[in-house]
């Protein structure tokens, strides 16, 4: 919710209509992901434009630093590459007698592939932080996802916190029964106990929350609920003609600097 | 803010950049189909009782995955709940409810990729509830109703959804040209028997205090029509498929670039194959054999040491958070 409250800045990308940032940062990450690999140039472009967003819409960037790093030890699955790519190979010595080969074409795709990560999400980062999910999902609604999808997640946004508070209590109520002994790296009882421990805890926050969909449910109905979408009545307003042109004159810049890329590459 | 609950299962959310193009496509059309078709189906069991009931069942799962307990020193477990959600619900709601965790998981937190979100909700979503519901109900079959029965089926399918839908993320990663065939599948699938003991545990435990408490849940898929029929044979061909796919592909890694270039898939993607599929051949081993098993050897030994690492160093700040709460 945190991330809500933010958002109420004045400030024209946050005002901007969910819809042409939605559609604007898939394209973006689609065009990175269609680079060709070694076209640094244009990966220093599409960074230098992505910053500008970052900096008109004033956000911190170590707030986006910060996510983009929790993303990256997926980088692991892309190491094997830097050995067996295509010859060329490049040889060093680690300790005398044991040496290791490099692919210089692979280290190239590893860099590429972890430059092409690291915008992806930085975008993805900056759409989360300047729309309100519910402008959000309703951008989604209008761009096509299924209505009773965008219900649905929207409704689990909804009650995320609160399922968050359900599992802090529970997990709260399994530490002062003494699951965890002092030395974090033991705790009371056989793997099984604790397996069985923790499943109980999830088998109760499932009966609850199938419980407590049919309180939500009742309480739907009584408010007059039928299967028209609301969230996209509230939240979602037609796009005024300057953010048209805002999206259109993003989309030749991504544009302008795929093809750079793919005549450089 | 939620923190990012858990790195295990990290190793199931592909970013993006990591995907080609063209195979993050092709995986967005099956997953739309998919969930199209399970909305479809939801709406006819459940019609206007759907929505609340998939929207707080979702964000259950998605809090659910804050639950952790130790495994063995540090490490520990956690769950991705696409058995649980798949026994307890039946495969179709299953498959929306997990599509909406895997989504709001890109959406809010970028854990995985959006341009990849095709690709890992057919992963966990598709894949881990198909698989589940095979096993489980084979399994059931063989070991009867009794409560030793349901335990022990509900373990082997969580399990068993965990490292086929692993597979299927290493086989992605192969052919999008990211990781060799003879490291990443052996890699993934090392890793991902041990992830998956810590869900199936979890998931046998709370099948047995749901039995004790509504036993009304757990039956109820026995009365329902043979409608799901599809579900059984499509979740035990895609395991048997990835389970022989994939040992396969990590020995005969050119048989990948054969057929990538047989069914013309190098002509729309001519950047991505060509180039980026290597010749797989482990540097300065020569058997190819001792070559697989090193590379496999190699791999699953320096996940497993930086998910141990990571796993530590998360615990105690979800520690420092839950204080700060």
């Amino acid at each position: 919710m945190e991330q809500d409250l933010q958002n109420h800045q004045k400030n024209k990308v946050y005002q901007l209509n969910a819809v042409v940032k939605l559609i604007f940062i898939l394209l973006f990450i689609v065009f990175v992901n269609l680079t060709p690999i070694r076209a640094y140039k244009a990966f220093f472009l599409y960074f230098l434009f992505l910053i500008t967003i970052i900096f008109i819409a004033q956000i911190q960037y170590s707030i986006i630093i910060k996510r983009t790093i929790l993303s990256l030890p997926f980088i692991i699955a892309a190491v094997p590459i830097l050995f067996t790519g295509y010859a060329p190979y490049e040889t060093f010595m680690i300790i005398p007698g044991i040496e290791i080969n490099f692919s210089i074409i692979g280290v190239q795709k590893f860099i590429s592939i972890a430059i092409k990560s690291i915008l992806s999400i930085q975008a993805a980062v900056l759409l989360t932080i300047t729309t309100p999910m519910p402008e959000l999902f309703a951008a989604m609604e209008s761009i096509k996802v299924p209505q009773l999808f965008v219900s649905v997640i929207s409704l689990a946004y909804r009650y995320l916190f609160i399922m968050r508070d359900e599992v802090i209590r529970l997990n709260r109520a399994r530490k002062s029964r003494s699951s965890t002994l002092l030395d974090k790296r033991r705790s009371g009882g056989s793997l099984w106990w604790r397996a069985k421990m923790a499943g109980g805890m999830l088998g109760n926050l499932f009966l609850r929350s199938i419980e407590r969909s049919d309180r939500v449910y009742s309480a739907m109905l009584s408010r007059g609920y039928s299967r028209v979408g609301v969230q996209s009545k509230l939240y979602s307003r037609s796009l005024f003609k300057n953010e048209l042109y805002i999206l259109f004159v993003g989309i030749i810049l991504i544009l302008i600097i795929w093809t750079f890329a793919m005549l450089i590459g | 803010m939620i923190k990012l609950p858990y790195f295990a299962s990290n190793f199931m959310h592909i970013p993006d950049g990591f995907l080609s193009v063209f195979v993050s496509i092709i995986f967005w059309v099956l997953s739309i189909l998919l969930l199209i078709k399970a909305l479809r189906k939801t709406n006819q069991l459940l019609q206007d009782r759907q929505v609340p009931l998939m929207g707080v069942l979702a964000a259950a799962i998605f809090a659910g995955q804050m639950l952790n307990f130790t495994v063995i020193g540090g490490t520990s477990g956690h769950l991705l709940g696409a058995a649980l959600a798949t026994i307890l619900l039946g495969p179709w709601p299953a498959v929306v409810v997990m599509t909406s965790v895997v989504s709001m998981q890109a959406l809010i937190f970028q854990d995985g990729g959006l341009l990849a979100l095709g690709a890992n909700i057919f992963n966990m979503a598709i894949i881990g509830v198909f698989v589940s519901y095979s096993v489980y109900n084979i399994f059931l079959r063989l070991l009867g109703r009794k409560q030793w029965g349901i335990t022990i089926s509900g373990f082997l399918a969580a399990w068993s959804s965990i490292l086929v839908a692993s597979l299927a993320c290493a086989l992605q990663l192969t052919i999008s040209g990211t990781s060799p065939a003879n490291i990443v599948i052996p890699a993934m699938a090392g890793i991902h028997v041990l992830i998956g003991i810590g869900e199936g545990l979890i998931t046998s435990g709370a099948l047995i205090f749901v039995s004790a408490a509504r036993k009304d849940l757990l039956s109820a898929e026995e009365e329902r029509p043979r409608s799901n029929k599809g579900v059984l044979i499509g979740g035990s061909v895609l395991t048997l498929m990835l389970a022989v796919l994939s040992p396969l592909a990590s020995s005969h890694p050119d048989g990948l670039e054969w057929v990538a270039e047989k069914s013309g898939f190098i002509l729309l993607a001519r950047e991505t194959f060509y180039e980026l599929i290597p010749d797989y051949n482990f540097p300065r081993i020569n058997n190819p054999a001792i070559a697989t098993i090193a590379a496999g050897v190699i791999g699953a030994v320096i996940v497993f040491v930086v998910v141990f690492g990571l796993s530590n160093r998360k615990k105690t700040v979800q520690h420092d958070q839950i204080l700060q709460d």
